[in-house]
């Protein structure tokens, strides 16, 4: 099935249109594994995925969808369909304060763009800085330079260092419903001990660093605080 | 050493309890049919024999009588009734007792041993007779134990035909001479050491590296205590330090390396004999190295399997079985096909196998778990494969039929085991108020149309090109701007460098200023105060009252080179007594104003 992505992409739709959600989603799959992705195509799948009541495999997608412009807003709806959904079959938990803080500074922060902003302040308070040294000699010009510059260098080593930090994070998706959250890998957990469980379409932290140790299981801290290992296979990551 | 290993149950005498009345037997064993069966299966569950820790012995020496009831759960066992011996004694009537209960491969074991040490008084060979036990009410006999005396001191076989062994040496000892690919050969390292040698402690002195096998530790089975053995005529004590299980991981031609160890050893014995090689004074502790030899083994490859079944490299005695964690499951959940291999066998290298699953099924990387029977002597246990699917569509759904080949070892042919096709009722969750297809609020539509298309790897901003020039850029603009601030900063501040700096443009500008002067000793005027105001300049001399002698001076002090002074002091004397000439030429004006910019241009260079 060699053929452009769009023309598949128009084929999927159809699928869709005939209420075949399983085929669109193979078609739709088949453009994803070529690595050529849009926002409309995430979008799609996510709701073919929630026709098919795959809430978390629909998520998912919804949430893939938000990281591009043209479908930003219709991804958020998607997600707030799903949520919705969990809602009424009771499995959804509000975030914490804490963790929504930590989860913008780690996802939502948009690093690049605080990096941009450091790279214009820096140049922009160099310029002046010379331009206070050498072409109007004025203390006051300089200093103002100077202030401005060290701000962009701040703003930089900042944006960078939570960069660096949040690589050690990853935003997934659970796909799967009961799956028990267990405080160690490889722990047969016995049903009378009642552990926490992750639902479908939860969204949940994943610690890549601690799950790096252990193959197969990856730690996850789900959006109430609750943290744990779950497997692998289990989530899907954002 | 074992000498007997068949059940009583085995032999006509001890098939049933009792001895006397046969033909009483025989006519109760009609009438009693239908509670035979009953009666074997009792029978059959019960294995009963003895041994001696040496069946050749001095005498004088002593050696261990062991009689073991085996039987599949617990059972009332009385002492064992002992017999009359000839040609040795009992030490003790009483014996030394212990039960123990394992799990090998799934069947539960119960052994009762009675040890009893007897010693050994005339040579001769002798037969222990049959030893009567009773277990549940019932009695049970061994056969008899045959065994051979020697006299003390005395060896049997002529010292020509006998192998001169060491007093204590390391063997390796496979279970398999000829194995084949992927088999598991039990290796067992083990001290033989005379009687008068005390072993205390050992150790490991180099890593064990064996290459082309795959190798798992047994360490963790019972360990054994020595035994005593007869090799060659000659008593020793064995005892196995090390067992691994190896897996030949090619066919060919396989060289097992040396396993070397470091002992602590004390002679002990109340007597040296001439092999006491190791020590050199009665009783000393010594460290003695040692290694087993290097063994080749002819790995053999595996026959051509069927074709009616699937290969997992399984290689062993192993039963195959495929489950489901739940028969019923809710739409969205996961349901787990376990296959679970058990058995004694490669359970490391087998490999998943792979079963064909309806599509409305989500398959997820599968996991994998091996749980080792650890009391075992050879590898086994069971590996579980855990293939986790995620039902999409409700309804009830078929995991077909399956064919498993395990190659068989013992028997030396391929087993199949035939996994039943597996049933799963996928359902809808009660206990949700809503389902998708219900839910008339979902006003979601899918985009349509033409859509820009991107990469899906996205790069961090630090491989981009422009991060690193936004950076770089006012790196440099910064560099310069500092530089050239800290310059004027010094042009201002400093007189001397200011003076310095300025001479050679001061220089040049009075010297084009001659251009719109007419008078030629005005001209040579000027070209004498260029001169000496550049050199006071340059070396922050005063500008005035500096005679020509005094500027040639300090540019000696000044290390200048010899020409260029004589060139100063030439020109310096024709700016002076040039004004003394009526008529001077213009020719040389133009010379010597030529010959003035050279020298400060020489003279930048110097000072």
């Amino acid at each position: 099935m060699e053929e452009r992505p769009q023309a598949l992409f128009n084929r999927g739709n159809f699928m869709m249109e005939e209420q075949n959600y399983a085929e669109a989603l193979e078609i739709f799959r088949h453009i994803e594994s070529s690595g050529l992705v849009s926002g409309p195509l995430f979008y799609n799948m996510g709701i073919s995925h929630l026709y098919l009541d795959s809430l978390g495999k629909a998520s998912f997608y919804f949430h893939k969808s938000t990281a591009y412009r043209e479908t930003a807003d219709r991804g958020q709806e998607g997600i707030a369909a799903v949520e919705r959904l969990m809602r009424t079959r009771g499995t959804f938990i509000p975030q914490l304060p804490w963790y929504a803080f930590f989860d913008w500074f780690f996802f939502y922060m948009n690093h690049l763009a605080w990096i941009v902003w450091g790279l214009f302040l820096l140049n922009a308070g160099v310029l002046v800085l010379v331009a206070g040294w050498l072409y109007r000699p004025d203390r006051r010009i300089a200093i103002a330079g100077m202030a401005v510059a060290v701000a962009g260098i701040i703003l930089i080593i900042a944006s960078v260092s939570i960069s660096i930090w949040a690589n050690g994070y990853r935003q997934g998706v659970v796909v799967a419903n009961n799956v028990p959250i267990q405080p160690q890998p490889d722990l047969i957990v016995d049903e009378d001990m009642t552990p926490d469980l992750a639902y479908e379409a939860y969204t949940v932290t994943l610690d890549q660093r601690k799950s790096n140790l252990h193959e197969d299981w990856v730690h996850i801290r789900l959006r109430n605080g609750v943290s744990g290992w779950i497997p692998e296979s289990t989530v899907r990551l954002l | 050493m074992r000498s007997i290993t068949k059940p009583a149950d085995d032999l006509p005498s001890s098939s049933t309890p009792g001895e006397s009345g046969q033909m009483l037997f025989a006519i109760l064993f009609i009438a009693l049919l239908p509670a035979a069966g009953l009666q074997s299966a009792h029978a059959s569950d019960i294995r009963v024999s003895a041994s001696v820790s040496s069946t050749h012995i001095a005498a004088g020496q002593q050696f261990t009588l062991t009689v073991e009831v085996q039987s599949r759960e617990p059972r009332n066992v009385s002492n064992p009734e002992l017999p009359e011996l000839y040609g040795m004694q009992y030490l003790s009537s009483l014996p030394q007792t212990s039960s123990r209960y394992s799990l090998v491969d799934g069947i539960a074991q119960m052994t009762y041993r009675f040890n009893y040490t007897l010693l050994a008084m005339e040579s001769g060979s002798y037969e222990i007779p049959s030893v009567y036990i009773s277990v549940d009410d019932r009695e049970y006999q061994t056969r008899p134990v045959y065994m051979r005396i020697r006299p003390s001191g005395d060896d049997s076989r002529p010292v020509t035909r006998r192998t001169r062994r060491p007093d204590m040496f390391l063997e390796l000892e496979l279970s398999e001479k000829r194995p084949i690919r992927g088999q598991q050969i039990v290796a067992e390292i083990v001290l033989y050491f005379r009687n008068t040698i005390e072993v205390n402690t050992f150790h490991v002195t180099e890593g064990w590296q064996t290459e082309g096998f795959w190798r798992e530790d047994l360490n963790r089975s019972p360990t054994r205590r020595p035994e005593s053995v007869i090799l060659d005529g000659t008593p020793y004590r064995r005892a196995v330090l090390n067992r691994y299980a190896l897996f030949p991981t090619r066919a060919g031609e396989l060289t097992i390396p040396p396993f070397s160890i470091r002992a602590s050893v004390r002679q002990s014995g109340r007597f040296r004999d001439d092999h006491s090689a190791f020590f050199d004074g009665f009783g000393q502790q010594r460290n003695v190295d040692l290694k087993t030899s290097p063994k080749l083994l002819r790995i053999l490859v595996p026959p051509s399997p069927p074709s009616d079944g699937q290969l997992i490299s399984a290689l062993g005695q192993f039963h195959v079985e495929r489950t489901l964690s739940q028969d019923v499951v809710k739409l969205g959940e996961s349901v787990d096909v376990i296959t679970e291999i058990s058995g004694t066998g490669n359970l490391g290298l087998i490999t998943r196998p792979v079963f064909e699953y309806p599509a409305s099924f989500d398959t997820h990387r599968p996991r994998e778990v091996i749980e080792r029977n650890e009391r075992s002597p050879q590898m086994s246990g069971s590996k579980q494969f855990r293939d986790v699917l995620i039902a999409r569509n409700a309804g009830t759904f078929t995991i077909p039929d399956n064919t498993i080949l395990v190659y068989d070892d013992a028997r030396r042919r391929y087993e199949r085991h035939i996994l039943p096709e597996l049933t799963i009722e996928v359902v809808r969750d009660p206990n949700a108020r809503i389902t998708i297809a219900q839910d008339h609020r979902i006003r979601l539509t899918p985009i349509r149309g033409s859509v820009t298309w991107t990469n899906a790897e996205r790069p961090p901003v630090w491989f981009s090109w422009w991060f690193w020039f936004a950076l770089v850029i006012p790196a440099g603009v910064f560099a310069y701007g500092l530089r050239v601030h800290q310059y004027q900063k010094k042009l201002s501040s400093d007189d001397s460098f200011s003076r310095r700096e300025r001479a050679m443009d001061k220089a040049t500008k009075l010297l084009k200023s001659t251009s719109r002067i007419t008078g030629t000793k005005e001209i040579y005027g000027i070209i004498h105060k260029v001169l000496s105001n550049y050199i006071a300049d340059r070396i922050n001399l005063p500008n005035a009252g500096l005679s020509d002698r005094q500027i040639v001076e300090e540019l000696r002090k000044k290390n200048v080179t010899q020409p260029v002074i004589r060139r100063v002091h030439v020109l310096l004397e024709k700016c002076a007594t040039v004004r003394y000439t009526p008529y001077p030429s213009s020719r040389d004006l133009m010379t010597n104003l030529s010959e003035a910019r050279r020298l400060i241009s020489d003279l930048e260079a110097e000072i």
